[in-house]
C-alpha cells in the first residue's frame, strides 16, 4: 500500500518538477563559438569573450538564466555611478582558465538627477572608454581588477502598459583592463522591473 | 531514416502494381507562393512527380507524390550595430532566405468529374506526407569582425509531418493542370524568434501523364 502511495505520489510530482524547470535562453551566435546571438527579447542573457574564452551568466533549472542588477551608488562627489552587473561563468567545458572569472560590472556616471526616464534616451546611444570603467572581480581575489570598456544600448525597450514598468536592455560591450584582461564581442539581453531599480 | 519509411511503402506499390490496370507516373512543374508567410512570401518552382500504380481504379485509388520546391530567394533586411567608433554605429544589412522543401506523400483519389473525351477531375487527397524544410539565410556584406546583427535570422533544418490536397484536371488522360496545399510543418519551430515560419505551399502545376503499363 505504501508503495503505491509513493509511486502515485512520484507520478504527481514529477511533472510538476518538469514543469518548474525554466528554459535556458542561450542561442548561439553561429559566428562566435560560445557567445549568444545580440538579441533584444529580455532573455536576461549576456556574453562575452574574456582573453578568448566565451563566458555566460549561469543558468540553474530553478531559477533560469541569472538575472542581471542595475543600481545607482549615490557618491559625495558631483556625479553618481550606475553599476551594471552580473555573474559569469565559463561557457565551454573544454576549456580549463588559469583564473576563474566570476563577476563583472560596468561603471556608468550619471548626474545626480538621473531617473528611469533618462535610462529610456539611451536608446541607440554609444559610449566610448573616455566616460565609463569596466570592472572584473576574480575568484578568491578580493580586489577587483578595474579598466575602461565601451558600451552601446542598441536598444532600450519600455513596456508600459503596466503600472510596474518591465525595460528591456540590449547592447554590446568590451574592455580592457590594463592590457592584460581583454574583454571582446560582449553582448548582453537584460530585463529590469521599475519596482527593482532604485532610481 | 527517410529511406526506413519509404522502403516498405516502395514495396508495397510495386507488389500490387504488377498486371494490374493502368499506371501512371506523372511529372509537373509551374509556380509555387507560400501562404503561411505573409510578409516575406517564399516562392518556389515546384516539381512533382505522382506515381498512380493503379490509375484511379475505385478500389485501389492510392498513389505516391514526390515535391521538390527549388526556392527563389526571399528578401528582407536586418540592423546591424558597432563599438568601433570609426565606423558608423548601425547599418542595414539585406538578407535573402532560401527555402527548399522536399516533401513525400501517400494520397488517395476521389474522382469527380470525366467526359467522353478522357478528360478527367480528380480531388487528390494525401492525409500524410513527410516533408523537409530546410532555410539557408544569408547577410550580403556581413562584416562580421566589425559588426553584430540584432535578432538575426539563422539556418534551420527540420523534418516532419504534413497534409495536403490538389485538385487535378487531366486533359485526353496524359495531359494535367494541377492546384495543390500543402499545410505547413507539423512541429515546433523552437523558442528562438524567426522573421520566417514554415513554408505552405501552394503550387499551381502542369504536366505529362506517362502511361506505362495498360489492359
Amino acid at each position: 500500500m505504501k508503495t503505491r502511495i509513493y509511486s502515485y505520489g512520484c507520478l504527481l510530482i514529477m511533472p510538476i518538477i518538469f514543469l518548474a524547470c525554466a528554459k535556458r535562453n542561450f542561442f548561439p551566435d553561429p559566428d562566435n563559438p560560445g557567445l549568444s546571438r545580440l538579441t533584444a527579447y529580455g532573455f536576461d542573457v549576456a556574453t562575452m569573450y574574456i582573453n578568448g574564452a566565451p563566458y555566460i551568466n549561469p543558468f540553474s533549472k530553478l531559477n533560469g538564466n541569472a538575472p542581471p542588477t542595475l543600481s545607482k551608488y549615490i557618491s559625495n562627489g558631483s556625479v553618481d555611478t550606475l553599476y551594471l552587473s552580473w555573474t559569469i561563468v565559463l561557457n565551454d567545458s573544454n576549456q580549463m582558465p588559469n583564473i576563474n572569472y566570476s563577476f563583472i560590472t560596468i561603471a556608468i556616471p550619471v548626474p545626480k538627477t538621473f531617473a528611469q526616464t533618462d535610462l529610456l534616451n539611451w536608446n541607440g546611444k554609444r559610449m566610448d572608454s573616455s566616460s565609463n570603467g569596466i570592472q572584473i572581480n576574480f575568484d578568491y581575489t578580493p580586489r577587483p581588477a578595474a579598466g575602461n570598456a565601451n558600451l552601446y544600448f542598441v536598444k532600450i525597450i519600455v513596456d508600459s502598459t503596466d503600472s510596474i514598468k518591465n525595460y528591456t536592455l540590449s547592447g554590446l560591450f568590451n574592455g580592457n583592463i590594463s592590457n592584460s584582461i581583454l574583454v571582446t564581442d560582449g553582448r548582453f539581453d537584460f530585463e529590469f522591473y521599475s519596482n527593482d531599480l532604485n532610481f | 531514416m527517410k529511406r526506413n519509411y519509404l522502403l516498405p511503402i516502395l514495396q508495397f506499390f510495386i507488389f500490387y502494381s504488377v498486371a494490374k490496370a493502368q499506371s501512371y507516373v506523372g511529372i509537373s512543374t509551374g509556380i509555387s507562393r507560400d501562404l503561411n508567410n505573409i510578409k516575406e512570401s517564399f516562392y518556389h518552382i515546384p516539381v512533382s512527380i505522382q506515381w498512380k500504380p493503379f490509375g484511379a481504379v475505385h478500389n485501389r485509388p492510392v498513389f505516391l507524390e514526390l515535391d521538390y520546391d527549388i526556392p527563389f530567394p526571399a528578401n528582407g533586411s536586418d540592423n546591424a550595430y558597432t563599438l568601433n567608433s570609426s565606423l558608423p554605429q548601425q547599418i542595414t544589412l539585406q538578407k535573402e532566405i532560401r527555402a527548399y522543401v522536399f516533401t513525400a506523400s501517400i494520397g488517395f483519389i476521389v474522382p469527380i468529374y470525366r467526359n467522353k473525351k478522357s478528360n478527367s477531375l480528380y480531388l487528390n487527397l494525401l492525409p500524410v506526407g513527410i516533408c523537409n524544410q530546410s532555410f539557408k539565410v544569408e547577410y550580403n556584406k556581413y562584416d562580421k569582425a566589425n559588426y553584430t546583427i540584432l535578432n538575426r535570422d539563422v539556418n534551420t533544418h527540420l523534418t516532419s509531418l504534413v497534409t495536403s490536397m490538389e485538385a487535378q484536371f487531366n486533359f485526353h488522360r496524359k495531359f494535367m493542370i494541377m492546384l495543390h496545399l500543402q499545410s505547413p510543418l507539423l512541429a515546433n519551430r523552437g523558442d528562438y524568434p524567426l522573421s520566417y515560419r514554415f513554408v505552405a505551399p501552394l503550387q499551381f502545376t502542369f504536366g505529362y501523364n506517362f502511361i506505362y503499363h495498360s489492359k
